[in-house]
């Protein structure tokens, strides 16, 4: 069996409040099923926040249905979890339920598996941590209930320890180790490792959601991943896609106006390369370091590359006074003091003093000095 | 009505006599010893029970089975000794020796009731142990005036027996203020109810060594000393000048010390300035809490029939004893001018200080330490009691604890602590000591002016709950195991529509 495992897609997201990063959403999801579709997979997973909230507007939805009602109709089964942004926070229905009327399977505390072919398929909602035991509970009923059949896949949307430090509700351990492949959500960044008898892989977000998952973007690259059940430990492959909008992340250290110019002016030239490879208006994060007329600097900035970009964030920041750290050790007391007395014999003397009296030879430097000045009469 | 128990044998003082007894009374019993036109009370101090024919060098178990199908119980013999406490009228202790022979009688309930019940302005700590029928009770203006002590194990009622003086003093409309180290007193539930007060200090109001101790300005920083005493004072003549700037007094100090590093002249103690600094932010970020320029002055916060308590329960030791010394000192000052100027604090208040042993620890100089000697010796003079409470009274500083005349000791098992607390306190006589490790949990030795003869006392229960008890785990551990099960309900009450 093929399965692509598929997560965060955020549908209905409007970052910095931009029509053109909610359609830049849309479209990294249909991106992301058309290539997986040419896979020819039996089954599409989707780990949990297909929606950024749990009422998406009507284009998120109608967006949603149209592509899931086109993999149904290829004859491909589609199962989804709700997440953290998609479940309502408190009593309510998922936006998924509309999908589910579509034929799409939606797995929850009340339906948490479904079995297709000799393929056990578990899943929950996204669990908030003060039910942590209750989530504890289902993993662990679904885990004996996932006994005896064939191959087993666990649809999670969950922090773990391991990879979210401060907001999870899960440590590694907490996972039943039975199944042959964990499809994970909610951590945006992309991930594969080796568990219990299988693999567990976050498949990340389809477009960069925040500005710290640009560079992951650009070292694993964005989509879903493809998932060959057959060979005894599952094998995970990358389905990218490269409709992703470009990030420049800047530090734009300045102390004039024309430095500040010109280092506008690379920033354009690399602006212009970003723009030619994807064809899509790069977004600019500047962090502007100098005492400077900020909004001087603004307004060269924005008249200078605002057509070129979507958007820009600027953070300004006072010049840091700078420390400098000196190792003791590399201090040589002689050649100082040679700088000071410039007089080789003088600097001996001096220097042979420090010696004797930084230990204390007080009787010796007596001796010595009387003897310096003896030579100097 | 009067019940012969014995008679007085050998050689008597005026302070202790020896008795034979024929039924046996209990250790700490009142007696009556009627001689010379006087009747006189005492205390049984101490029992010894024997026989004759049954001495310590036996050692066949035959025989002693022998000698007592024999003899029966004919030639076993009761001793003990009687502390002479004084006559019934005034206490007073006689000038004479009680005669051999003279009649011990058990004192009446009511001869006991007249003793223990002597004043309006008294507060009942529990009953007699000897007799559950006479109540017992403290004569609040001794207890404050010549402070008082409580001493026991962990676990043997310490935190039952403040709250239980607690409630007493403020249903008689007086104040009590509890350091509360352990938050335990915070939601206890009090006649007259808690004023809960939080540890803030107007970072204006601290003295500069508590300040500086809370910087860990140690003493032998002289140079950090000299530049941050030097800033301080700049700082709080401009505040005095210019009250609007009161909030801002950590700013304005480290400004000053910013100041300090352009000055030619402090150019070579330039280390020393920056590492006050240094320690200026790590105030702020240790004690931000803390410190609030907004808190009001301790004395405007303490209510009467109420009982203060002050939350330290989230500070470390260090800061704890900022706090502590601050409030002392500035409540002395309070009643002192209040005194002289008729104006400050202007009611007495009795203090109570948890874990007396780390505020005035015997082997290390504290900033409370001071305080609290200084209340001590001079708080008889403006109403200001203190009440020491420790689990550890040998790590008590000893002056400290000899300035408490009035005792309540609780079970206390370790010798060297028994010791401790003899020494200091002359009252505790050897036999008494002997007592403590047997006492019960809530029985108490009682000592000192408040209770004019030493008793020892079965403490009331505290009704309202205090959570210095001990936890009961296997409840706990139930609780969590059902964690699941009631969290579950919680959850699927929420997702049930789907």
């Amino acid at each position: 069996m093929l399965l692509v495992h598929v997560s965060d897609t955020h549908l209905g997201y409007r970052q910095y409040n931009l029509e053109e990063r909610e359609q830049d959403f849309y479209e990294a999801f249909h991106r992301v099923i058309e290539n997986a579709m040419t896979e020819h997979p039996d089954l599409i997973l989707h780990s949990g926040d297909l929606f950024d909230s749990s009422r998406p507007t009507p284009r998120a939805l109608l967006e949603a249905a149209r592509i899931i009602k086109k993999v149904l109709e290829r004859g491909i089964k589609v199962v989804l979890i709700p997440g953290s942004h998609d479940m309502p926070k408190r009593k309510g229905i998922p936006p998924h339920a509309i999908l589910e009327e579509l034929g799409a399977i939606v797995l929850r505390s009340s339906r948490p598996y479904v079995v297709i072919g000799d393929v056990f398929i578990g899943g929950l909602e996204y669990i908030p941590k003060v039910f942590r035991e209750v989530l504890l509970g289902k993993l662990r009923e679904l885990s004996k209930k996932a006994e005896g059949y064939n191959r087993r896949i666990l649809l999670l949307h969950q922090g773990i320890e391991q990879f979210l430090k401060f907001e999870h509700e899960l440590v590694l351990n907490d996972i039943p180790e039975n199944f042959h492949y964990y499809a994970l959500g909610h951590i945006h960044k992309r991930l594969v490792m080796d568990y219990g008898i299988g693999k567990m892989a976050y498949s990340g977000s389809t477009e960069v959601f925040s500005r710290d998952e640009y560079e992951d973007y650009l070292r694993n690259g964005k989509g879903a991943f493809l998932v060959d059940l057959s060979s005894e430990i599952p094998e995970v492959q990358k389905i990218d896609i490269d409709c992703i909008r470009p990030h420049l992340i800047k530090e734009i250290e300045v102390s004039s106006i024309t430095e500040f110019i010109r280092k506008i002016e690379n920033i354009k030239d690399e602006v212009t390369k970003l723009y030619n490879s994807s064809r899509k208006k790069p977004i600019l994060h500047s962090r502007i370091i100098g005492d400077m007329d900020w909004q001087q600097l603004r307004r060269i900035l924005v008249e200078r590359l605002s057509d070129l970009l979507l958007t820009v964030r600027i953070e300004t920041l006072p010049k840091e006074v700078e420390h400098q750290e000196i190792r003791t050790e590399t201090i040589n007391i002689k050649e100082l003091m040679y700088k000071r007395l410039k007089d080789k014999k003088k600097t001996e003397l001096a220097y042979t003093l420090f010696n004797l009296l930084s230990c204390g030879e007080i009787e010796a430097a007596h001796k010595l000095i009387e003897k310096a000045l003896e030579g100097e009469a | 009505m009067s019940e012969i128990i014995g008679y007085i044998i050998g050689e008597a003082t005026t302070t202790r006599a020896l008795f034979i007894s024929k039924t046996i009374p209990k250790v700490g019993e009142y007696v009556l010893l009627k001689y010379d036109n006087k009747v006189v009370l005492g205390m049984v101090e101490n029992l010894v029970r024997g026989s004759i024919s049954l001495g310590d060098e036996i050692n066949d178990t035959r025989i002693v089975e022998k000698i007592s199908k024999l003899e029966g119980t004919k030639d076993h013999y009761i001793r003990g000794r009687i502390r002479i406490l004084g006559d019934v009228e005034h206490l007073r202790i006689p000038r004479t020796p009680p005669p051999p022979a003279t009649a011990v009688e058990r004192a009446s309930t009511d001869v006991l009731k007249k003793i223990f019940n002597p004043t309006d302005k008294g507060i009942r700590i529990g009953v007699l142990i000897s007799n559950p029928e006479v109540p017992v009770y403290l004569d609040v203006n001794k207890m404050v005036t010549r402070h008082l002590a409580i001493l026991a194990i962990t676990g043997a009622g310490k935190s039952n027996t403040v709250a239980v003086i607690a409630d007493g003093i403020t249903r008689l409309g007086g104040a009590v203020l509890i350091f509360d180290m352990h938050s335990e007193y915070v939601d206890a539930n009090f006649t007259g109810g808690v004023n809960l007060l939080l540890p803030r200090i107007n970072p204006l109001n601290l003295h500069v060594t508590e300040l500086m101790k809370l910087m860990r300005i140690g003493s032998e920083a002289y140079k950090q000393e000299y530049y941050f005493r030097k800033a301080h004072s700049k700082v709080k003549s401009d505040v005095i000048k210019n009250p609007s700037l009161s909030t801002k007094v950590l700013e304005m100090l480290e400004e000053e010390l910013r100041g300090f590093l352009d000055i030619e002249d402090y150019k070579r103690d330039r280390h020393s300035i920056l590492s006050i600094i240094n320690k200026l932010d790590s105030l702020k970020e240790h004690y931000g809490e803390i410190l609030d320029p907004l808190a009001p002055p301790v004395t405007y916060q303490l209510k009467l029939s109420r009982v203060n308590v002050l939350d330290l329960g989230s500070l470390d030791e260090e800061a704890a004893d900022v706090i502590v010394s601050h409030y002392l000192r500035t409540i002395l000052f309070g009643r002192k001018r209040y005194k002289t100027e008729g104006r400050g604090l202007n009611f007495p208040v009795f203090m109570v200080l948890e874990e007396a042993h780390i505020l005035a620890p015997r082997d290390r100089e504290t900033l409370s330490k001071y305080w609290i000697s200084r209340i001590a010796r001079e708080g008889r003079k403006f109403g200001l009691g203190l009440c020491l409470v420790s689990q550890r009274p040998k790590a008590l500083d000893s002056d400290t604890l000899s300035q408490a005349n009035n005792l309540i000791v609780l079970r206390l098992v370790e010798p060297s602590d028994q010791r401790y607390v003899q020494q200091a306190s002359e009252t505790l006589s050897e036999d008494l000591v002997e007592q403590l490790p047997a006492l019960n949990i809530g029985e108490a030795v009682i000592l000192g002016l408040m209770v004019k003869v030493p008793a020892i006392v079965k403490v009331d229960l505290f009704k309202g709950k205090i959570s210095g008890g001990d936890i009961d785990v296997v409840s706990e551990w139930y609780k969590a195991m059902n964690r699941e099960g009631v969290l579950r309900e919680e959850y699927e009450e929420i997702t049930e529509e789907w």
